[in-house]
């Protein structure tokens, strides 16, 4: 058994000794917790950077194919400007459905029933048609309710010479 | 006095020697911790953000060439659709059609006007004035509803006509309205995404496809002709 030959007021006490032991253990602890630590940060570092590098190697690769597309990504953009217009120019100024409904009109066209006039602007169809009698009028009126080819039908006006007989007026919504 | 801080220094001493070791290195593992800490995570949340946008860019890259693959070689109609609405204006060609279909459906242009030119920002347009006159009022209609089926695109503004018992002929003034537009002189950066044509888009593709070509589309200079002389 090893002889202490210090005296005892050299010696730490028993309380500072305990604490000691205590100290030691937590900073073994955090010495190990933070050498996990930066060990994790070191990898995590490392990995996305090697991520990055190969997304923008990859990034680079896809560029280049694209720009051997130059040609067909042109074509795609020069499209879609063409009919991106083309559709502005539709919206706002196509009487395309007035015409369709000023066909369909004169497609009724019956017997007795001759044409007088017309008037197409955007929004409005009108008709004009002469009819030798008020029985001809008659069964071209319902020929066009008939139809089912408007939404609305609107007898704009209503005449009677003795010279060209009835004429009357419609306006047309399909 | 002396005395006793001897003393109080003898009985610290040991004490301290034995706890200063862990004390010290608990300290140093702190502010390390705290230092590393503090710089890797900055680091690390840095890289994750570009690796994030790299995934990105990556992504819209991947996508665009898929678009590109996809449409590489088909007729896409790019022709036709500059040929409804082209880069210059279009009167020749309108007039042409106008013309052309006319003579097919017996009706006489007893005068027509061009004018008022509107350029906007997209798009210019121009006002054709056409007073006709023909025996039959169904051609007349048939010629409304044909002329619209010919590019370049031409639209109906206006039309007013009537039939004249007298002189036993129908009459129209119509307003007619012809469009162009210049080509896109921009080219997006490689990165921009781009996307398929939308079903409204395909629609009026399928529409302006359609159309019926004009009998020329460019209206090319043609060097003088030597031109013989007749007396020899």
């Amino acid at each position: 058994m090893p002889i202490n030959l210090l005296p005892q007021e050299f010696k730490p006490k028993g309380y500072v000794v305990t604490v000691s032991h205590t100290l030691r253990k937590v900073a073994v602890l955090l010495l190990t917790v933070f050498l996990v630590g930066s060990v994790a940060i070191l990898g995590a570092f490392i990995f996305t950077s090697q991520r990055i590098k190969g997304s923008n190697s990859m990034q680079e690769e896809l560029k280049t194919e694209i720009e051997t597309l130059e040609a067909t990504e042109q074509r795609l953009i020069l499209l879609k400007d063409r009919l991106d217009k083309v559709k502005t120019i539709e919206d706002a100024n196509n009487s395309g459905e007035e015409v369709t409904v000023l066909g369909n009109v004169s497609d009724l066209f019956s017997e007795g029933i001759t044409p007088k006039g017309i008037l197409v602007s955007k929004g409005l169809t009108q008709v004009s048609v002469y009819a030798d009698s008020l029985a001809n009028l008659s069964h071209f009126i319902e020929i066009l309710k008939g139809s089912g080819q408007f939404a609305n039908i609107a007898l704009v006006s209503f005449d009677y010479d003795p010279e060209d007989g009835y004429t009357a007026e419609f306006s047309f919504v399909k | 006095m002396l005395f006793s801080t001897r003393v109080i220094v003898r009985l610290l001493g040991p004490n301290l020697k034995i706890l200063a070791g862990p004390l010290i290195i608990i300290t140093v593992v702190l502010l390390l911790s705290l230092l590393v800490g503090k710089n890797g995570f900055s680091q690390v949340s840095r890289l994750l953000k570009e690796e994030n946008e790299a995934r990105v860019a990556e992504s819209a890259l991947q996508d665009k060439l898929a678009v590109l693959r996809e449409v590489e070689g088909e007729s896409n109609g790019a022709d036709a659709t500059v040929i409804a609405l082209p880069k210059g204006n279009p009167a020749a060609l309108v007039i042409s059609n106008l013309r052309l279909l006319s003579k097919e459906k017996e009706i006489t242009f007893e005068e027509f006007s061009a004018s008022s030119t509107q350029k906007k920002e997209t798009f210019s347009n121009m006002t054709l004035d056409l007073s006709t006159s023909n025996k039959d009022y169904f051609a007349f209609v048939g010629f409304i509803k044909d002329f619209q089926d010919y590019a370049p695109i031409t639209s109906l503004n206006s039309l007013e006509a009537s039939y004249n018992k007298d002189r036993d002929l129908f009459s129209g003034d119509l307003e007619l309205v012809f469009y162009w537009s210049p080509l896109p002189r921009v080219i997006p950066k490689i990165t921009d995404p781009i996307v398929r044509l939308s079903g409204d888009e395909e629609e009026v593709l399928a529409k302006l496809t359609e159309l019926k070509r004009p009998l020329f589309v460019n209206l090319d200079a043609v060097a003088p002709k030597e031109r013989e002389t007749p007396f020899n």
